[in-house]
């Protein structure tokens, strides 16, 4: 049947192997195209009209006033320096957590395997909004938490721990930490245990070994995690308004806002297609760096 | 390749020996894997432990290098108790079958990895980087990456990281597994070559006979977590003792036999061995190897019978032949005819087993 189909699609040209390398993408290919390059287009389109407002009449001019506008606003800067140290906090602690959870999954037992990756996979099943407000209670000046330190008589009245970056950070690294563990933790795997005792027996410490055999062999897992988690957490809204609030604006809460609350949908647009470029460029640029600082592309065969 | 009758034994009893095991036994889960196992390496000496898989020599070698920690027994590295030394502080070098190069670092950083370690000097580093791979005959790859590099190649990288920081003790997990049989006889004499030349002590662990009989000093053939042999190549193949291992080590007509007093009676066979005169009625079990049988030999020679030849397969340097002598299966492995005449089946000829030949064994 398939062969069929694949026969007469290619019969009409020369050019049936292509044909037969592009028709199992296909599916794929036509998911991207409706549900993410059109969008994509979409957004872009409505960030190059002249702002209105209201968004059903829009003006047919092309402009980039959105653009100039985005850029100018000193708000939005405050707010694309926060997204990025967030970001950036969140990629470090996350990837702090996950290698040594990733390094002592390999190592273990199977049933220590089995706990470690339910209660790592636990925060995925827990819906985002309930999760998020566990923390919210947690953290709350006279929460859970901090009741019980002033009872232990360790803090001196409610201190500010929502509505904080520390908070902020702490609730994005513990939804994120999930896929950086399941993305090390494989990674780790892949490096022969072999390697690991060829430098143990040259008198290498376990420092040295981390630094010198661990690292740059499992330096795909760290990119792939670190790309992930960078722009899960850049890009969240949900975690960001509940738990930082206006103490800690980032960007997704001002294209929010346009989209909502100021019914400006080009400045909202233009705002999500800068962040959209800076988050592909901030990962183009890592993954490059990660790439030469292990010379990968001299050794790994492709 | 059978020979290999040189070499002679140092350190069989040496006084003071680079390494030396007394009682080692592990187990895993339960299971024993090693009982008790005794021996001693001389400084400089080739030792190799034989066996087929699952006989523990891997996990011998990998207690001795300290990848695993022995339940008891005591494991002795230049005289002091090591058992509870980590792996980077035996100061031992160690090719592993896959070879754990690091394939990140060029051949240069990954020979030059032991010396980093010890904070030597780069020139110095550079230097002893170079006279090793002058050593191992791999000049000029210093820059490339091992996945650049082909199988028997990367074995030599191996070698020489392996070797660099001077250790008097190598241990060999299966190097040459992973080479095809041209390579592998190649870097047996290359290993042998280099081992000789730096005079350091080895442990060898494999499962092939051949890489055994022509590398070492000394080889121990073992079987279920014991030592069951351990002597010379010379002794051991000549002298096997038991049945396992004279079949492990090579082809072998293996006949249960009952003494008479004056020789060893199996059917038609009578069978004196070079050895003393055997008690009457003694039961025996007695093999001995297909190439020393002698087809149509002279008239006087000892040990004779006459057979019929079954089958008889030209092999290039040798005829394989099987003769049957009354029911009793009989290999003979002759020399090339050089006007390539073969015996022909069907043909009755008279063959003979030299004295010399027959190996007495216990089971």
């Amino acid at each position: 049947m398939t062969r069929l189909v694949l026969s007469a699609l290619g019969s009409g040209t020369r050019e049936g192997g292509v044909l037969r390398w592009l028709l199992p993408l296909l599916p794929v290919l036509v998911l991207l195209l409706i549900f993410f390059l059109l969008p994509l287009g979409e957004l872009l389109r409505m960030s190059l009209l002249a702002t209105r407002p209201m968004p059903r009449t829009p003006d047919p001019d092309v402009t980039l006033a959105n653009y100039v506008a985005v850029f100018a606003d000193p708000l939005h800067a405050e707010m694309a320096v926060n997204s990025l140290l967030v970001g950036l906090a969140t990629v470090i602690f996350t990837l702090l957590i996950a290698y040594p959870v990733a390094i002592y999954l390999t190592r273990c037992g199977s049933w220590e395997r089995t706990f470690i990756s339910v209660a790592c996979l636990l925060p995925i099943f827990v819906n985002l909004i309930v999760g998020i407000l566990g923390w919210y209670i947690l953290l709350l000046p006279f929460g859970v938490l901090q009741q019980a330190l002033q009872w232990a008589g360790l803090i001196d009245g409610p201190l500010r721990l929502l509505r904080s970056f520390p908070a902020l950070v702490l609730v994005l690294t513990y939804e994120h930490l999930p896929f950086a563990v399941l993305i090390l933790a494989s990674a780790v795997q892949n490096v022969p245990q072999d390697r690991i005792n060829a430098a143990r027996l040259l008198g290498a410490s376990n420092l040295r070994i981390f630094r010198t055999v661990m690292l740059p062999l499992t330096m795909p897992g760290i990119v792939a995690s670190a790309i992930l988690v960078f722009s899960l957490s850049v890009s969240s809204y949900l975690i960001p308004i509940l738990i930082g609030a206006q103490r800690v604006p980032v960007i997704p809460m001002a294209i929010f806002s346009y989209g909502t609350e100021q019914m400006n949908w080009p400045m909202g647009a233009a705002l999500a297609f800068v962040l959209l470029v800076s988050v592909a460029l901030i990962t183009y640029g890592f993954t490059v760096l990660a790439g030469r600082l292990t010379r990968r592309g001299q050794w790994e065969v492709t | 390749m059978k020979s290999a009758e040189e070499g002679a034994a140092p350190g069989v009893t040496a006084p003071d020996p680079i390494l030396r095991l007394e009682g080692l036994a592990k187990s895993f889960q339960g299971q024993r894997v090693l009982h008790g196992l005794d021996i001693a390496i001389g400084r400089g000496e080739f030792v190799t432990l034989l066996g087929p898989s699952g006989c523990g020599k891997t996990t011998t070698l990998n207690l001795v290098a300290g990848l695993l920690a022995a339940d008891e027994g005591s494991i002795r590295l230049r005289g002091a108790v090591v058992n509870d030394v980590p792996p980077q502080r035996r100061r031992l070098g160690m090719v592993f079958q896959s070879y754990a190069l690091f394939p990140h670092m060029t051949v240069a950083e990954n020979i030059a990895y032991g010396l980093e370690v010890q904070r030597m000097p780069s020139r110095d580093i550079a230097h002893r980087v170079g006279a090793m791979l002058d050593l191992v005959r791999l000049p000029g790859v210093e820059r490339k990456f091992p996945s650049q590099l082909s199988g028997g190649m990367q074995q030599r990288v191996a070698l020489a990281r392996a070797l660099v920081t001077e250790p008097d003790l190598l241990l060999l997990d299966e190097p040459l597994s992973n080479l095809d049989a041209a390579l592998r006889r190649e870097m047996q004499q290359e290993i042998k070559r280099i081992q000789t030349a730096l005079g350091v002590a080895t442990l060898l662990v494999t499962h092939s006979q051949e890489e055994a009989l022509t590398m070492s000093d000394r080889i121990a053939v073992m079987r279920g977590g014991r030592i069951e042999r351990l002597g010379t190549p010379l002794e051991v193949w000549r002298d096997p003792r038991t049945r396992f291992v004279c079949t492990f080590l090579g082809d072998a007509t293996v006949l249960e036999a009952v003494s008479d007093g004056t020789a060893f009676v199996a059917g038609p066979l009578h069978l004196t061995p070079a050895s003393s005169a055997p008690a009457a009625d003694t039961r025996r079990t007695l093999a001995f190897r297909p190439e020393h049988v002698r087809l149509d030999p002279p008239a006087d020679a000892p040990n004779a019978a006459l057979g019929l030849v079954r089958e008889a397969s030209f092999r290039g340097a040798h005829v394989a032949c099987l003769l049957d002598c009354e029911g009793l299966a009989i290999q003979a492995v002759l020399p090339a005819d050089p006007g390539g005449r073969l015996p022909q089946p069907g043909t009755p000829h008279r063959f003979a087993i030299p004295p010399d030949a027959v190996m007495l064994l216990d089971d």
